[in-house]
């Protein structure tokens, strides 16, 4: 009895039975309907995994694909994880998408001013000889 | 070719690599999503995403922390928990989403088979979320019990006990009424 219950634990739990349990669950009728209900519980299970969509593997590439350019626009960020102490900080805090954004409008806005700066000087000509207008 | 060195060719921009990876373990999550109630279409709407997210997260990917599998799966497991609560009142039912040619091809009678599957399908829905999840990472025979414990974050002997129940609790439930 104590064979039967050790067998059918494992059966129930799933475990690999050794060659003396699989020699009993064979010619025990007890253990055999047990192991017989676990088989067919283990072949319904096996119908319910949706078989993998025919390409499949393509389509997921293909998303990849489109998602490479943001992939690969880490990479230098993990690059730049490596750079020690301040410096790398400094490269990191740069490659914030907002602070690129401000820091070009910034600079956008000085060309804009130096260009009007440099207009007025040519064709002002008090400020042109450091008079004020 | 393991699964680390494919990672790490993924990351040098070998997206054959990557494609490798998604053929390996594309079986392997459709079963479990299979299992986890998600017919066709919603399993490949979660495998989709769970491999693009993997894609993704790749360089934070650790493999001192856990194995590929490991983290692969427990990335699936949140995305489907994610997709079960947005749609919960839509919740596909594989019996109901099965075609019939898939239903049990190995039983004699195709309506007794169907009908095992209908009564198996219901067993699961009656399983407790900890049993069921832990349930179905065991039958995705790609994982240890080691590396199931690591996706479900508890104790080893944990995990036997509740695939224990489980299977005690579904086998109940195909072997009694049919006797």
């Amino acid at each position: 009895m104590d064979r039967c219950n050790e067998t059918q634990e494992k059966i129930a739990a799933g475990l690999a039975l050794s060659a003396g349990e699989q020699r009993h669950a064979a010619e025990c009728p007890s253990c055999v309907a047990v192991a017989a209900s676990y088989s067919l519980l283990d072949a319904t299970l096996e119908t319910f995994a949706p078989a993998v969509p025919h390409g499949f593997a393509d389509r997921v590439m293909a998303l990849v694909g489109s998602e490479a350019v943001a992939f690969e626009g880490r990479e230098p960020a993990r690059d730049a994880r490596k750079v020690e102490g301040a410096a790398g900080r400094v490269v990191r805090w740069f490659e914030r998408r907002p602070i690129q954004l401000v820091v070009a409008h910034a600079a956008a806005l000085c060309a804009v001013f130096n260009v009007g700066w440099f207009l007025m000087r040519v064709f002002v000509a008090d400020v042109a000889l450091g008079g004020t207008p | 070719m393991d699964d680390e060195f494919l990672v790490r060719q993924s990351l040098g921009g070998n997206r054959e690599a990557f494609r490798l990876l998604v053929l390996r373990y594309q079986r392997p999550l459709f079963r479990f999503l299979g299992l986890l109630g998600f017919a066709q279409d919603g399993a490949e709407d979660v495998a989709q995403q769970t491999f693009l997210r993997v894609y993704r997260s790749l360089a934070s990917f650790d493999p001192q922390q856990a194995k590929f599998s490991t983290w692969l799966f427990t990335i699936a497991k949140r995305l489907a928990a994610n997709e079960r609560q947005r749609a919960h009142h839509q919740r596909e039912q594989p019996v109901e989403t099965l075609p019939d040619s898939e239903v049990s091809p190995a039983a004699p009678d195709p309506a007794l088979a169907a009908e095992r599957t209908r009564r198996l399908a219901a067993a699961i829905g009656a399983l407790p979320e900890a049993l069921r999840s832990t349930f179905f990472l065991s039958q995705v025979k790609e994982l240890t019990l080691d590396e199931v414990a690591a996706v479900e974050g508890c104790a080893l002997g944990t995990v036997k006990s509740r695939i224990h129940r489980a299977r005690q609790q579904l086998r109940a439930a195909l072997v009694e009424e049919e006797s």
